[in-house]
């Protein structure tokens, strides 16, 4: 009996410590609570996260990664990013973290500035358009930026699993709103405080949590589709419809806004080098194509951070996404990421957001630097200049 | 089924529950020997007939040479059994690398070799080594025969180390099966303490490292010198606690039926010459290469270039043994001049720093440590390279190589791997202290400290075992 409670006792401790070795350094994840907007977010409060990059920051209301703002000063500026994961960026601290970065640079110009990060994982442009009112009458934005990705633009675009779902209506579609998640009752509250008490049963959840965690983020995002059988370019018409109808959507809801695209770059190939220029670092598949092209002929601005990203790589051969403690190249853009788009926008809203109504403006261009000249080059050095894209520029320059 | 697998919580867990209940050895060896080969059929159940054919042979070889009265007859006996055992290796393991080798250098005269897939039945190199042992000990009359076909059958099958050793000396472990098993409280608590100690090493220092190592091995252009030397340092790191991993769980599931299987492992990365390390590293494997191949040649009896030659024959030998690929030899070969190398310099050297100044000694045996060190990492370039579409593996580690000493363009993708970087000192940290206690750390699982140290090790394990496994290293040899 002595030994089994012993026994007990240090699996007890043994959890114990446990617990706050992974609260103090590695991991802790906020129970999520219900918005009545955004559906089912963190709770406000301290979170931590390791298991891809690094990052130890407060979240606010909403689970965003903004604190509680007052009302509205008649001097202020207030840019509002709008995003998904790469927004939202918990593998990069506050400081990384280019809404941050972008909010000390235009302090600089504008000092009664403040850029809201609202990126939440998950989100697309279904839900930046279903949303709009509601951001609009939260935040009262001077100037919105929108951040797509990949996932946007080339995965499925019907927004099952998403706060609104694209249905097809007429030459159109629209957007219905999905029940997600319902309130959490107050009892549910403090039983669940009680279960988090039981330590066997969070540490059970933590690791259920990470390991879950850590499959969606090793998980590959399915190849484009390839041109050249009639089901794929069906699929492409397809989807550069909705996608015209979103980015549409888009620019009528925020109407002083510009789109932010942050492409996933493939850096490495173990057979092409990257003096190659068949290197799939220089190629542009066609979804991106096809929304440069789309933003292009609607008057939609667009930065599409491809060439940056690309450039920065040929000249220092450290990419733009990856970390550490996963794999250099794969996965959300890191604190070199952060700050290269940081700058970007800071460039645009410099020149731009000043304006009183949106204007067909230039296109950061949407090709890629070519290969490197074999003669300048010994394996994976950087090239010299950016030359001009080999793709039909359609930007109004 | 592995190791840091479920099935073989269960399937030993069941072991444990009849051979508890047989009592009798007779019994226990035939239950234990049923375990065994269905452990290795869940591999690979064609290769059974091979395991079942290799423990006949040389049972039956063993016999003859023990009541054999001419010597004449012992050696052609010993010969067969030899020549079986290395025929069954030769053709499984190495009949693809030499045809293919001939194939290359004969092409241009229009020779060609029917080129067969033979696929390689797991564990074969010790299973080989150690029934050869077998024979040899009894025509040396070092040891007797085993006393039935299910004693020498027991050995080679045993489960705990069928699959990658460690190598047993017949002489040693026969004894063992001639006693009843009784599986007792102490013998449990050590063997689970070693088989969690092995799991950690494995689970959580061999499979987070193996990723970054893995990466950056299969495209090394893309990466920074600096890069590349964490690379490898990494691959040591996993490359010794897979293997050790390994070698403790077979040690630990053996200590809790109640046999002692030797250590493999004796922290070789503290070693101050490549002596020593051949001491500490891999054991049963060098000490068998020593016994049984190096005496056999004459070992340092003929003289110093003799003996030169003999450590290279050896460490080639050895370096093919691991793997059917010249990378594999010219690591043994590398090893083997290293070894000449200290032999003489023990011979000419050492004598006159005997009589210098404590300092001095101090600063030779540090260097001395930190020659072993990148030594031993650099080979392990040449050990862990592998070949891709438009490079050999050696045009791979000879460029890896180069990069790291800076004799080519050092640039690349700078990767501070984060697991490496947090398990490096802990595990300089361990192999230290384990060097300074000598002995595998014991816990009391009914005291407190012991059941916190087994939970708080379970939790880690469960926390942060990657998803992914990588596969044991050694399985491949």
């Amino acid at each position: 009996m002595k030994v089994a409670l012993k026994v007990l006792l240090a699996l007890i401790v043994s959890l114990c410590c446990t617990e706050v070795l992974l609260e103090a350094f590695f991991y802790n994840m906020p129970p999520r609570v219900h918005d009545d907007q955004l559906g089912m977010v963190l709770q406000p409060g301290r979170y931590t996260s390791s298991t891809e990059g690094y990052c130890r920051t407060m979240l606010g209301p909403h689970g965003m990664r903004t604190p509680k703002l007052g009302p509205k000063q008649p001097n202020e500026y207030r840019v509002l990013v709008l995003g998904d994961s790469f927004t939202e960026g918990f593998q990069v601290s506050d400081a990384a973290l280019f809404t941050h970065q972008l909010e000390v640079q235009l302090q600089r110009d504008r000092p009664h500035t403040t850029v809201i990060n609202a990126g939440k994982s998950g989100l697309y442009p279904g839900d930046y358009i279903g949303l709009a009112s509601f951001y609009q009458h939260e935040f009262q934005p001077d100037f919105t930026v929108i951040q797509l990705g990949e996932s946007d633009v080339h995965q499925d675009l019907t927004g099952e699993g998403k706060l609104f779902a694209m249905r097809p209506q007429g030459d159109g579609f629209t957007l219905v709103k999905q029940d997600k998640g319902s309130p959490a009752p107050a009892r549910e509250g403090r039983v669940k405080k009680l279960a988090k008490a039981v330590l066997a049963l969070s540490l059970t959840r933590r690791v259920m949590e990470v390991k879950e965690l850590l499959n969606t983020t090793t998980q590959a995002i399915s190849p484009p589709a390839q041109a050249g059988s009639a089901d794929k370019q069906k699929h492409l018409r397809e989807q550069a419809a909705k996608i015209r109808w979103l980015a549409a959507g888009m620019k009528a809801s925020y109407p002083r806004s510009v789109l932010l695209y942050v492409p996933e770059l493939v850096y490495y190939d173990p057979k092409l080098d990257l003096r190659d220029p068949a290197h799939p670092l220089y190629q542009v598949p066609d979804f991106e194509q096809n929304l440069n092209q789309d933003c292009a002929s609607l008057g939609i601005p667009l930065l599409n951070m491809r060439r940056t990203f690309t450039e920065y790589y040929l000249r220092t051969l450290q990419p733009v996404h990856g970390f550490d403690n996963t794999t250099p190249g794969e996965g959300h853009t890191n604190a070199l990421g952060h700050r290269l788009i940081a700058e970007t926008l800071y460039q645009y809203l410099k020149d731009h957001a000043s304006q009183p109504t949106a204007q067909v403006v230039s296109l950061k261009g949407p090709g890629s630097p070519r290969p490197v000249p074999a003669s300048t080059s010994q394996g994976h050095s950087a090239a010299k200049q950016d030359h001009p894209p080999q793709q039909k520029d359609r930007s109004a320059r | 089924m592995i190791f840091s697998s479920y099935q073989y919580i269960l399937f030993f867990t069941c072991v444990l529950v009849v051979v508890a209940l047989l009592r009798r050895h007779t019994y226990q060896n035939i239950a234990l020997l049923l375990a065994s080969y269905f452990f290795y059929a869940w591999w690979d159940w064609r290769f059974l007939i091979m395991l079942i054919a290799l423990s006949v042979v040389n049972y039956y070889v063993g016999r003859r040479i023990e009541t054999a009265t001419v010597v004449g007859l012992k050696n052609r006996w010993l010969t067969t059994a030899i020549v079986f055992d290395l025929g069954i290796l030769g053709f499984f393991k190495y009949y693809k690398f030499f045809v293919g080798s001939a194939d290359t250098l004969l092409a241009h005269v229009g020779v060609s070799f029917p080129l067969l897939n033979v696929v390689l039945p797991i564990g074969i190199s010790f299973m080989v080594f150690e029934v050869m042992s077998y024979t040899i000990d009894i025509y040396r009359k070092d040891s007797k025969s085993a006393d039935t076909l299910v004693d020498l059958a027991l050995l080679v099958a045993f489960f705990p180390h069928l699959i990658a050793g460690p190598i047993l000396k017949p002489k040693q472990f026969l004894p063992q099966f001639r006693n009843d098993i009784v599986i007792r409280w102490s013998n449990l608590e050590q063997g689970i303490s070693i088989f969690v100690l092995g799991l950690v090493k494995k689970v959580l220092i061999a499979n987070n490292v193996a990723p970054f190592a893995d990466r950056v091995f299969s495209d090394p252009h893309a990466f920074s010198s600096g890069t590349l030397w964490l690379a490898v340092i990494a691959y040591a790191i996993q490359i010794y606690a897979d293997f050790s991993g390994y070698s403790d769980m077979a040690i630990g599931s053996a200590k809790c039926l109640g046999y002692d299987i030797p250590r493999n492992f004796n922290f070789p990365y503290v070693s101050r010459n490549i002596t020593e390390f051949w001491r500490r590293w891999h054991i049963s494997l060098s000490t068998w290469l020593r016994e049984y191949l190096y005496f056999s040649l004459g070992g340092n009896r003929k003289g110093h270039r003799r003996t030169y030659v003999n450590l290279m024959i050896v460490m080639l030998l050895g370096g093919l043994w691991h793997g059917a690929n010249w990378t594999f030899v010219v690591w043994g070969g590398m090893h083997g001049v290293a070894l000449a190398i200290h032999k003489a310099w023990s011979a000419r050297v050492e004598p006159l720093l005997a009589n210098t100044s404590v300092w001095i000694q101090k600063s030779v045996s540090a260097l001395s440590i930190a020659t072993t060190i990148v030594f031993v990492l650099v080979t392990w370039v040449f050990f862990r390279a592998t070949a891709t579409a438009d490079y050999s593996a050696f045009q791979i580690s000879s460029y890896m190589v180069g990069k790291m000493f800076g004799l080519t363009d050092g640039g690349g993708t700078i990767w501070y791997c984060a697991q490496v970087l947090f398990i490096f000192p802990i595990f300089v940290l361990s192999h230290y202290l384990g060097n300074y206690l000598r002995d595998y750390p014991r816990f009391r699982l009914t005291s407190f400290r012991g059941a916190f140290t087994f939970f708080f090790m379970l939790e880690l394990l469960l926390i942060f075992a990657p998803t992914k496994q990588a596969p044991f290293i050694y399985f491949q040899f």
